[in-house]
C-alpha cells in the first residue's frame, strides 16, 4: 500500500496501521515524546491504539499532545500514515467525546481574527502585545503568555494587489496567499507578486480564504468541511485561468495537496485537480526557473541560517528553498539540524503545551546561538514567528532573500 | 532537480555513496522511504567475524575475507578496494566526529544483552573488553529506563573483572523516561551536568576505577557530557549499548546526514515505483508522487527484503521489481514455508557483476545502475557480523564505479 501518494483517503490512512512492524523508529524521532512523558509516542498513540478505536469510543488525551509535525510519518520505513492516524483520533466527527477548548476555537479561526484585528491594526497590536492582556488571556482563555503572536498588518497586501496590472501576454499563475499573508505577513505576499511578475507571470491572487488547517489538526472537523469546500470552489474557478497554484505556506499547501482527501475524503475531480496543481513556491521555481535564477542572482552579504519546517518533510520534495539559495553566489548558508521548531501550528499557543514547544525548540535555539546568523529563513509562518520570538533575530521566507538577490 | 546520481535508500551504504560521490565531484539526491534503521545499530563498525582460534594470519583485515565464497560482496569488490574503503571511512571526518578508533584486528565490545561482539571500529568511549580486564567496575542504571539490562551485562563480564556493582541512579529530569532516545535528549537539555554527576559520584564505590553508562549520554552533546562525568568522578567512563533505539546508531545517522546535506539533498517519503530504461541505460525513475526523476546514474541502496529493495510476493516468490534483477537466495528463489522467510531476509539479494551492476532476468546488462548493501546476495550480515563493513565497502565502491562510468 502506498500512502504517500497524492490523495490518500481516510480509509487508506487508517488501513495503513496494518503496515506497522512495531520497529519504534517513529518514537525515537518524535520531538514531543522525546521531551515529555505525557505523550506516549506516535507508535502507541497512532497504529497501536487505533485498533481499539474502531471497537469503541475511547476517552483519551494522548492524541491532543501530538503536535502534528509529521516527523513520525516521514521516518517510517513502512508507509504507516502515523500523524494522520493520530489526527483522525482528534476529530470531533470520529469521536463523540471530543471537546474543543475556547482558546482552540479562537486559534482555529485566524482569518476571522485577522479581519477583526485589521479594522484598527495599531490598536489591535497594542492590545495583543500588552502584558496585562497577555496575563488576562492566559488566566481566562488559556492562551499561553509566551505564545508567539504576530502583528496585524492592516490592508497592506490588499492595497498592493490593487495596483497590479494584468498583462495578457504573460502566463497566469494562481497564488493562494492564505490567512497569514492576508493579515499578518504582507511582505511575503508582496515578495511573491514581485518575484513571479519578474519571472514573467500574471499573478492571480486568491485572498480571504483559509485552508482550515488549524481546525483539521485540532479536531474541529465539522466546522472545517464547509470552509474547505469554499476554498476548493474558489480555487477551482481560478484554475480556469491558470494551471498551477503556488503557496508560500508549507502547511497550507500540504493541507490542499493531501489532507482534504486524507481527513475529509475530498476525492472528487475538482479536489483532485487542485491537489495535483498545488505546489510550494520554491518547489515550482526550482522546477521551472533554476537556470534563469543561476544567471541573475547576485551575492548577498548576510550570514543566513535556514530551518526547513517539519511540515515540509511531508511534501516529499526535499528542501527546494536550499537548492534555490545555493544558486546565490558566495552565499553564507548554514542549515538547521532540528526536525521541528516546536510550535506545531497552533499547538504551542495553548497554555500547558507551550512548555513542551519550548523544550522541543531548544535544540534549534542552541544551533542559532552557535551560528549567530544575520537572518533566519523558514518557509512556514508560525515557525518564523516562533523562531523570531525565541532568537530575537529577523526571520524571512526564503523567497524574500531570493528577491533581494535578484535586486528586483 | 538536476543531479548526477540518484541514490535510493537512507542506510549506511546510501550515505557513504553520496559522501564519496561528493568527494569525486558529483552531486547526488537521496530518495528514501523512511529514516533508515540506524536505531538498530550499536554504532560500532563490524567488518567480519573471525574465530578466536584461527591461525594468526587470518586475523588481520582484510586478509580474512579470502576464505569467503567467491560471490560474496567483499569478493566482488576485491580485497584491495575493501581495504581502501574501510580506511577511507576511518580517516574521513565523519569518523573523526564520532572519534572512531579502529584496530589491526577485531576487538571485543559488548552487545545490549552482554554478549562479546567482535568489532573492527569503536566509537568514542564505547566499551571494549580491553578496558575492563581485572578492573573494579560500576555499571550505572537509570531508574525507569526499560531498554538497558545492566544485570545481563554484569553477568556477562563478571568473569573478566575484579569487582562489579550496579548503581541505580535518578534520571537528569523528572520525566522518568523509559526509552533511550528521550533519556539522551534529557542529557542534551541538562543545564548543569557537573552538578548531576557530582551527586552520582557520592554513591560510587571508592574502589571503582571504570564506570559504565548505558549509551544515552546525549544525542548531540555526548562528548562534552562523558568528559564532564570523567572529570567529576576522576575515573574512566564508557558507554555500553542499549536495546533499540540505539543512540550511537542515531548519532552516526545524524553525522552522515549532515555530511550529505552539505551539497546534496535528501527526499523523505519518496518511494520508487518504476524505472524508464532505454538501450540498457536507466534514464529516470518514477516515484509515488508521479515525479519523473532523471539522473546519469542510479544506486539502489534500499536495504533488501525488510526495507523494500527486494520483495516477497504473496506466492512466496522473491523478486526485485524495478529492474527485474536475478535473485539469489541459497539456490532458492521462493519462500514456500513461513520459516523460509527468515532465511530469505538474511540471505536473499540481487545478483550483480563485479562492478555491482545487477544482472537482469532478461540478461540485459544495465550500464548505469548499481546495487549495494543488503540488496546484494551471497552474504549474511547476522551470521558473519559484517553489516557495516559491506555497506561501507559497497557504497564507496559503487560511487567509484559511477565516477569511472561518468568520466568515460
Amino acid at each position: 500500500m502506498i500512502i504517500n501518494s497524492y490523495q490518500p483517503t481516510s480509509e487508506d490512512i487508517l488501513k495503513s496501521m496494518d503496515n506497522c512492524t512495531k520497529c519504534g523508529i517513529c518514537n525515537s524521532y518524535c520531538p514531543v515524546s522525546n521531551v515529555t512523558n505525557q505523550f506516549p509516542g506516535p507508535k502507541y498513540s497512532g497504529p497501536q491504539t487505533q485498533r481499539f478505536r474502531s471497537l469503541e469510543d475511547l476517552v483519551e488525551i494522548s492524541p491532543e499532545l501530538c503536535n502534528g509535525c509529521g516527523v513520525c510519518t516521514s521516518v517510517c520505513p513502512n508507509e504507516v500514515a502515523i500523524t494522520d492516524i493520530i489526527t483522525h483520533a482528534k476529530s470531533n466527527l470520529n469521536n463523540k467525546n471530543k471537546k474543543i477548548s475556547f482558546v482552540q476555537t479562537l486559534l482555529n479561526r485566524p482569518d476571522t481574527i485577522g479581519k477583526l484585528g485589521n479594522i484598527f491594526p495599531a490598536l489591535s497590536n497594542f492590545i495583543l502585545h500588552n502584558s496585562f492582556f497577555r496575563y488576562f488571556a492566559s488566566q481566562f482563555f488559556h492562551l499561553d503568555s509566551n505564545a508567539p503572536l504576530p502583528n496585524f498588518h492592516g490592508k497592506k497586501f490588499k492595497k498592493f494587489l490593487e495596483k497590479i496590472k494584468i498583462d495578457s501576454n504573460k502566463k497566469n499563475i494562481i497564488y493562494f496567499s492564505g490567512c497569514a499573508v492576508d493579515n499578518y505577513d504582507s511582505e511575503v505576499g508582496i515578495a511573491v507578486i514581485k518575484l513571479m511578475s519578474n519571472l514573467g507571470y500574471n499573478v492571480i491572487t486568491n485572498t480571504d480564504l483559509c485552508c482550515s488547517l488549524p481546525m483539521l489538526s485540532s479536531g474541529e472537523w465539522d466546522a472545517a468541511i464547509n470552509r474547505s469546500k469554499k476554498l476548493i470552489k474558489s480555487l477551482s474557478r481560478s484554475l480556469d485561468l491558470a494551471e498551477i497554484i503556488i503557496s508560500t505556506s508549507t502547511s497550507c499547501s500540504l493541507t490542499i495537496k493531501k489532507k482534504y482527501s486524507a481527513y475529509l475524503n475530498f476525492t472528487d475531480p475538482k479536489s483532485a485537480q487542485i491537489s495535483q496543481s498545488t505546489k510550494d513556491i520554491c518547489e515550482y521555481i526550482l522546477e521551472k526557473h533554476t537556470d534563469l535564477l543561476a544567471k541573475r542572482m547576485k551575492p548577498i552579504d548576510k550570514k543566513i541560517f535556514y530551518h526547513g519546517p517539519c511540515q515540509l518533510r511531508s511534501h516529499g520534495i526535499g528542501q527546494p528553498a536550499v537548492e534555490l539559495l545555493r544558486l546565490i553566489p558566495k552565499i553564507s548558508l548554514s542549515l538547521s539540524e532540528a526536525d521541528c521548531c516546536g510550535i506545531g501550528g497552533t499547538y504551542g499557543y495553548v497554555k500547558g503545551r507551550n512548555e513542551i514547544s519550548e523544550l522541543i525548540g531548544r535544540s534549534l535555539s542552541e544551533q542559532i546561538k552557535f551560528h549567530k546568523p544575520d537572518v533566519i529563513l523558514c518557509d512556514s509562518e508560525t515557525c518564523r514567528w516562533n523562531i523570531e520570538k525565541n532568537s530575537g533575530i529577523k526571520t524571512l521566507h526564503p523567497i524574500q532573500i531570493i528577491l533581494e538577490s535578484l535586486n528586483v | 532537480m538536476n543531479t548526477d546520481v540518484i541514490i535510493v535508500g537512507a542506510e549506511l551504504d546510501a550515505f557513504i555513496a553520496s559522501i564519496r560521490l561528493q568527494e569525486l565531484g558529483y552531486t547526488s539526491r537521496v530518495l528514501a522511504n523512511g529514516q533508515g534503521s540506524y536505531l538498530y545499530s550499536s554504532g560500532n563498525i563490524k567488518v567480519l567475524d573471525f574465530k578466536e582460534n584461527n591461525n594468526s594470519d587470518n586475523k588481520t583485515f582484510p586478509f580474512f575475507i579470502e576464505g569467503l565464497p567467491s560471490a560474496h560482496p567483499y569478493k566482488l569488490i576485491g580485497k584491495d578496494n575493501v581495504k581502501q574503503a574501510i580506511e577511507w571511512f576511518f580517516n574521513h571526518q565523519i569518523s573523526n566526529k564520532l572519534r572512531y578508533e579502529y584496530f589491526e584486528t577485531n576487538t571485543f565490545t559488548i552487545s545490549p544483552i552482554g554478549l562479546k561482539i567482535p568489532s573492527y571500529g569503536l566509537y568514542f568511549n564505547q566499551i571494549n573488553f580491553e578496558n575492563i580486564y581485572n578492573k573494579d567496575i560500576t555499571i550505572i542504571k537509570f531508574q525507569n529506563q526499560k531498554d538497558f539490562h545492566a544485570e545481563l551485562i554484569a553477568q556477562s563480564i563478571k568473569q573478566y573483572v575484579n569487582t562489579i556493582e550496579i548503581l541505580n541512579v535518578v534520571q537528569p529530569d523528572t520525566n522518568q523516561h523509559s526509552d533511550s532516545s528521550s533519556l539522551a535528549i534529557s542529557f542534551d537539555n541538562l543545564s548543569s551536568p557537573d552538578n548531576y554527576f557530582f551527586n552520582i559520584n557520592k554513591k560510587i564505590n571508592k574502589k571503582t576505577s571504570v564506570v559504565i553508562f548505558p549509551a544515552v549520554l546525549g544525542l548531540n552533546k555526548y562528548m562534552e557530557i562523558i568528559r564532564c562525568a570523567e572529570k567529576t568522578f576522576s575515573k574512566k567512563c564508557f558507554e555500553a549499548p542499549t536495546l533499540p533505539p540505539s543512540i550511537p546508531g542515531i548519532r552516526l545517522n545524524k553525522i552522515l546526514e549532515r555530511e550529505v546535506l552539505k551539497k546534496n539533498y535528501i527526499h523523505r517519503g519518496s518511494h520508487i515505483l518504476k524505472a524508464n530504461i532505454e538501450n540498457n541505460k536507466c534514464l529516470s525513475v518514477v516515484d509515488n508522487f508521479k515525479r519523473i526523476i532523471k539522473a546519469r546514474a542510479f544506486i539502489f541502496a534500499n536495504g533488501g527484503i525488510l526495507m523494500g529493495g527486494i520483495k516477497v510476493k504473496s506466492n512466496g516468490e522473491i523478486v526485485e521489481e524495478i529492474f527485474d534483477s536475478k535473485i539469489q537466495n541459497n539456490n532458492h528463489t521462493k519462500c514456500e514455508k513461513s520459516y523460509e522467510t527468515l532465511n530469505a531476509l538474511q540471505t536473499s539479494g540481487v545478483l550483480t557483476d563485479n562492478k555491482l551492476k545487477p544482472i537482469s532476468n532478461s540478461n540485459n546488462q544495465l550500464e548505469n545502475v548499481f546495487f549495494t548493501g543488503r540488496n546484494l546476495s551471497n552474504w549474511n550480515p547476522s551470521l558473519e557480523l559484517s553489516g557495516e563493513g559491506v555497506s561501507i565497502a559497497s557504497g564507496w565502491y559503487s560511487a567509484n564505479n559511477i565516477s569511472s562510468y561518468l568520466h568515460d
